[in-house]
């Protein structure tokens, strides 16, 4: 890398340096400058200026900023229950339900074929010779 | 870069309880209380960020959840060497890197390229000369678009790299120690991007001012190239 650009000469070259004009090593040069030098630095404050900043916090408040349900959510689901499983309970969940209904669905299955044993000592049902595998 | 890391995390006081060993410690454990307050303890300034980042909000809201999800199951990789929230920027950089570049290849940048082709038009020496009560007034409208917008519009020109050391700066007020250590680049190179996305920020910022300007002066809308 060449001699290190004065200020002078480094301001010379900004514009061109913002509009990404510059080679890379007179982009390089540049950059050196400006991240070391005091004067450029309080230009560079003088371009944000606080406005900048208030322009780009703007909105933000009022915008949607309550993460933290959304990210038990997740952690919840990816953990299957093991964190945040405790909300769970709280609301009414599918799970126990489910269970519930396949129980007695297996129950109901069973007592048809037991009670088809015990009753049908003739000829079996066709459905009963094909549903246990 | 990584001594001046160690020194900044050492310097830094403990007065702040969510910085404290101990803390750490609770989040390793899973301990999901603390968690929660890790999570409210951040979560406005991570939306904050992200939300630039994106320029979607439905899209930050999930992305900021996933970047606490994301702290939660890799909180073993924290080493201590820096702040526990730097560390939390880092994973909100990166992720929002990822997804906007996910989101970019995945939907058409039409308005990109319209925005790219203003900002070339209007020379950059009035926007260096200070015109800073143009881009600081929210209250100022241009034919109905707000300044912010612009502003916004102008952010999403940025390359990334400039685009997250600007945001760090205004949206976080960060300082450049503590942005160096979030993106891992030196402080000159942060001071620089900073100073150049400013620079960049304005030239767009004023070209659509311009443009809107001239549009409204010459009595017709859209149209010209
Ligand atoms: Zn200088």
């Amino acid at each position: 890398m060449s001699a290190p650009l004065e200020h002078e000469e480094a301001i010379g070259l900004l514009d061109a340096w913002v509009r990404g004009e510059l080679s890379q090593e007179e982009s390089a040069r540049v950059e050196e400058h400006v991240g070391g030098c005091a004067r450029c630095e309080a230009q560079m404050e003088a371009l944000g200026d606080g406005g900048l900043a208030a322009v780009m916090k703007g909105g933000i408040a009022a915008q949607e900023t309550d993460v933290l349900p959304g990210v038990q959510r997740k952690l919840r689901l990816r953990s299957r229950g093991k964190f945040y499983g405790e909300r769970q309970r709280k609301g009414p969940s599918p799970w126990p339900m489910l269970i519930g209904s396949v129980v007695v669905l297996v129950g109901l299955a069973a007592a048809y074929f037991l009670m088809g044993q015990v009753a049908g000592t003739g000829a079996p049902p066709a459905t009963s010779t094909s549903a246990p595998k | 870069m990584p001594a001046s890391a160690g020194a900044a995390a050492a310097s830094m006081p403990a007065s702040d309880p969510l910085e404290h060993p101990a803390f750490v410690e609770r989040l390793r454990a899973r301990d999901t209380r603390a968690f929660d307050q890790l999570v409210r303890a951040y979560e406005r300034r991570v939306f904050a960020l992200v939300v630039r980042m994106l320029g979607n909000p439905a899209e930050a809201q999930d992305l900021a959840q996933e970047v606490f999800v994301q702290v939660f199951r890799a909180i073993d990789q924290f080493r201590g060497d820096s702040k526990l929230s730097t560390w939390v920027f880092r994973i909100a950089v990166n992720l929002s890197k990822n997804r906007a570049l996910y989101l970019s290849r995945r939907g058409g940048n039409a308005e990109q390229e319209d925005a790219a082709e203003l900002g070339e038009r209007v020379p950059l020496g009035a926007a260096q000369k200070g015109t800073a009560a143009q881009v600081a007034r929210p209250d100022e409208l241009v034919e109905g678009m707000q300044v912010e917008q612009i502003v916004q519009r102008a952010i999403a020109e940025l390359e990334d790299s400039f685009r997250e050391c600007l945001l760090l700066r205004e949206v976080e007020d960060m300082s450049y120690e503590e942005i160096a250590e979030v993106t891992g680049l030196p402080v000159g190179t942060v001071k620089s991007r900073i100073h150049r996305a400013r620079a960049q920020v304005r030239l767009f910022v004023e070209a659509r001012l311009g443009e809107v300007g001239g549009k409204v002066a010459r009595g017709h809308k859209g149209g010209g190239k």
